[in-house]
């Protein structure tokens, strides 16, 4: 295979499956460049790794686990004050209903509320949230299933209180 | 929503949806992307290369020159030879890593079969492994590189000598010293304390039930 077609090779499949970016990004940080450029470091990763992908997990498995691991690895404080509109401001440029509008608000809120938690809590909240069963969690994350269990009832309680509290 | 499966049934609905959730990497997205992370990976191995590389340069060219310089001056030459012999170890480790592959903030994914956890320790081991022996060197080497440099300043009268002026030696040695120390604190801090802090920090709660 060429460079070209190898690259639209992977394009495809990343693009197929571009939504576990996005939520992984938009759940480690709220600020916009601080979520581009982990955007780019994933994307960067993903291209470094993806001749090493053998086909043995399902793609979208590998890639939660190189977009988790370089958004955990490559973890840093946040910045103070970020601006709170630009998760919602690509989405308010597009006209739409008032139900999509209620439901981009619950999602910024959800985000908002993510953000708030560990960097291996936000991983294991957003597996569970994208329907992985416990023991695809606990492979990806590398801790057993047990392990996983106890954490997401922990994690499920602190993410409704938090959501509770946003919506006082 | 504060139930998890409302939660759930709006996280789901809603990642179809939510623009900021769907939208595609176009091929100039991912080149410019690409270009940028390479840019950015070649700043770190860069700044290490000046950080390192050049000062390792400077010691072996400069003892080189007084070796050459002082050919029978046999105090110049131990001290400049000592010098070289110190920084050889240290060098040689160095160029392994001359990539930089150690020093990354992120940790390089290994491969399609480890799992995050096994990927951090990894990352970790590697980091604190280079970390142990750098401190190692340093205990010695920071003190030895002082020494040699003050007991060469005082031999080619740069300084006074030390059998004239022992003191103002000392204060040389001193000052030197205090600046060597601060500045690998500093770089100690930034290249590893703080990485390895964070990763240590993972770990823990990864194993923590």
């Amino acid at each position: 295979m060429n460079k070209a077609a190898f690259e639209d090779k992977f394009l495809e499949d990343v693009n197929a499956n571009i939504g576990i970016v996005h939520r992984i990004c938009n759940s480690y940080y709220l600020d916009p460049d601080e979520r581009d450029d982990l955007f780019q470091d994933i994307l960067y990763q993903l291209w470094k790794s993806y001749p090493s992908f053998n086909g043995d997990s399902k793609f979208s498995t590998w890639m939660y686990r190189v977009a988790l691991n370089t958004a955990i690895a490559g973890y840093r404080k946040q910045k103070r004050s970020f601006k709170k509109e630009s998760l919602t401001g690509k989405i308010l440029e597009v006209p739409s209903s008032n139900e999509q509008q209620i439901l981009d608000e619950q999602m910024t809120l959800l985000y908002t509320a993510i953000n708030g938690l560990s960097p291996v809590d936000k991983a294991i909240v957003l597996l569970f949230l994208d329907e992985c069963s416990y023991d695809q969690i606990a492979s990806i994350v590398g801790i057993s299933r047990n392990n996983v269990s106890v954490k997401l009832v922990r994690i499920k309680k602190k993410l409704e209180e938090r959501l509770k509290d946003k919506m006082k | 929503m504060a139930q998890i499966e409302d939660i759930k049934k709006v996280w789901l609905q809603g990642c179809s949806t939510h623009q900021a959730n769907t939208a595609m990497v176009s091929k100039s997205d991912f080149i410019d992307a690409i270009r940028t992370r390479i840019k950015k990976e070649n700043k770190i191995i860069f700044e290490y290369i000046v950080a390192i590389g050049v000062w390792h340069m400077i010691i072996y060219a400069v003892m080189t020159h007084l070796v050459v310089r002082h050919w029978g001056n046999w105090h110049i030459m131990a001290y400049a030879l000592a010098g070289i012999v110190m920084y050889i170890p240290y060098t040689i480790v160095f160029m392994k890593r001359i990539g930089g592959k150690n020093l990354r903030a992120i940790a390089p994914v290994q491969g399609a079969v480890s799992d995050i956890k096994s990927n951090l320790k990894i990352h970790y081991q590697q980091l604190s492994a280079f970390f142990r022996f750098k401190k190692k060197f340093d205990f010695i080497g920071i003190p030895l590189t002082c020494f040699i440099m003050v007991m060469l300043l005082s031999n080619l009268r740069i300084i006074p000598a030390i059998e004239k002026q022992l003191a103002v030696v000392v204060i040389f040695f001193v000052v030197y010293l205090t600046l060597f120390i601060t500045a690998t604190i500093v770089d100690n801090r930034k290249r590893f304390k703080q990485p390895l802090k964070q990763l240590e920090i993972v770990l823990k709660e990864m194993d923590e039930i």
